[in-house]
């Protein structure tokens, strides 16, 4: 049987196949990761690729490679330099990723995020709170294609999709949709195509 | 060339299901061609590898898990499953003997759809009904040689790794799997 890895405090580990990988504090592990769940609740840094079945993070944490996931969400902030594969992704706070994010439902509360190629079905960027719009802090994205699409809070270069939402403070370059686009508050799209 | 857009309008699917596909590892990566147009980025496809894959996807997804829908599109034939309609579609195949062996199973392998052939070719000798109780798919090596071989007017198929065969026997046909398995390979 798989073991488990505890931290509590601050250790780095080897990498390899885990059951369980429980964080509080700050934890580094060195090579590849593979486990069922990865929970963190501190720092988190991991040198090689990650997979898991469930990623939960809270605080801070930083992947220099792909990771793979059923279910990753994170409250506090994530920087990932590979790709981000998962099938639900829930972010509340702050995501970098620097590779293509795919997943089927994605909902990223924020707006500060930092993101290139974001695939999904079904895609929310931006804040549900009334008073988390602030016209100063928007998240930059270059790409998202997905069946349905909400943002605000966002600068966009290209978003594709079927049905596109474009909220309040946002601004989009080029919008590409075959069904239906709706544009609220003082939403800008540069441009749009029906397809 | 096809670009992503006309793609998902021309097949009548969603970005969600490509991406999915994607993610499952049904379309490989590196199928996703980025090229730069005039709005940037666009992704394109080769549209010889991209819409059959397609069809089958669509074809199989309901039908079978993830796991066995991977193997069906499998490049590496030895690891790959076959459909029974992919099986009729082979030339050399009795489309009789095939069903009659399909009655027990409908995910086929390689070693199948050779020893159908074999069956196919040499229904004059061999009566496909006397081996109709084996499954052919445990064979598993493609360095396998099958021999019909031939005790005064009967025939009979046998195939195994390390095989020694009395000089007093007289061997009908010798098919080695891989050359059957190359000959198959070309009609899929």
């Amino acid at each position: 049987m798989k073991e488990d890895v505890k931290i509590a405090g601050a250790n780095v580990f080897g990498g390899g196949e885990f059951r369980n990988v429980k964080i509080s504090g700050a934890g580094k592990v060195t090579n590849d990761l593979s486990a069922e769940e990865i929970s963190v609740s501190g720092a988190f840094k991991a040198l090689g690729e990650v997979t898991a079945k469930q990623i939960k993070l809270s605080g801070s944490a930083h992947f220099e490679k792909n990771v793979k996931s059923e279910y990753f969400a994170v409250s506090g902030g994530v920087k990932i330099l590979g790709n981000l594969n998962s099938e639900t992704l829930k972010v509340a706070g702050e995501i970098n990723c620097k590779g293509e994010v795919n997943s089927d439902e994605i909902n990223i509360e924020s707006t500060d995020s930092k993101l290139s190629n974001v695939y999904g079905e079904n895609i929310f960027i931006g804040t549900k709170s009334y008073f988390g719009r602030r016209k100063s802090r928007k998240n930059q994205v270059q790409l998202i294609e997905a069946t349905t699409v909400e943002v605000n809070q966002s600068e966009v270069d290209i978003i594709r999709g079927s049905k596109i939402t474009v909220g309040a403070n946002s601004v989009i370059k080029l919008v590409e949709y075959s069904d239906e686009l709706i544009l609220e508050d003082n939403a800008v799209v540069k441009e749009s195509i029906k397809v | 060339m096809i670009s992503k857009k006309d793609l998902l309008k021309e097949m009548n699917i969603s970005y969600g299901q490509l991406y999915r596909w994607k993610r499952e590892g049904l379309i490989p990566d590196d199928w996703f061609i980025k090229q730069s147009v005039a709005t940037g980025q666009e992704t394109f496809f080769k549209k010889e590898l991209i819409l059959p894959r397609i069809q089958s996807i669509l074809e199989l997804k309901d039908k079978y898990q993830l796991e066995e829908l991977r193997n069906f599109l499998n490049p590496i034939l030895s690891e790959r499953n076959f459909t029974i309609k992919e099986v009729l579609a082979l030339n050399e195949i009795d489309p009789f003997i095939a069903k009659k062996y399909s009655m027990k199973k409908e995910i086929f392998t390689i070693y199948d759809i050779i020893l159908l052939y074999i069956f196919s070719i040499n229904q004059d000798k061999l009566n496909f009904d006397e081996y109709l109780d084996y499954d052919f798919s445990v064979l598993k090596d493609l360095n396998r040689i099958a021999y019909i071989l031939q005790i005064n007017e009967y025939y009979l198929l046998i195939t195994d790794l390390n095989t020694i065969i009395d000089q007093k026997i007289n061997v009908y046909k010798k098919y080695r799997f891989e050359d059957v398995s190359s000959m198959i390979a070309k009609e899929i």
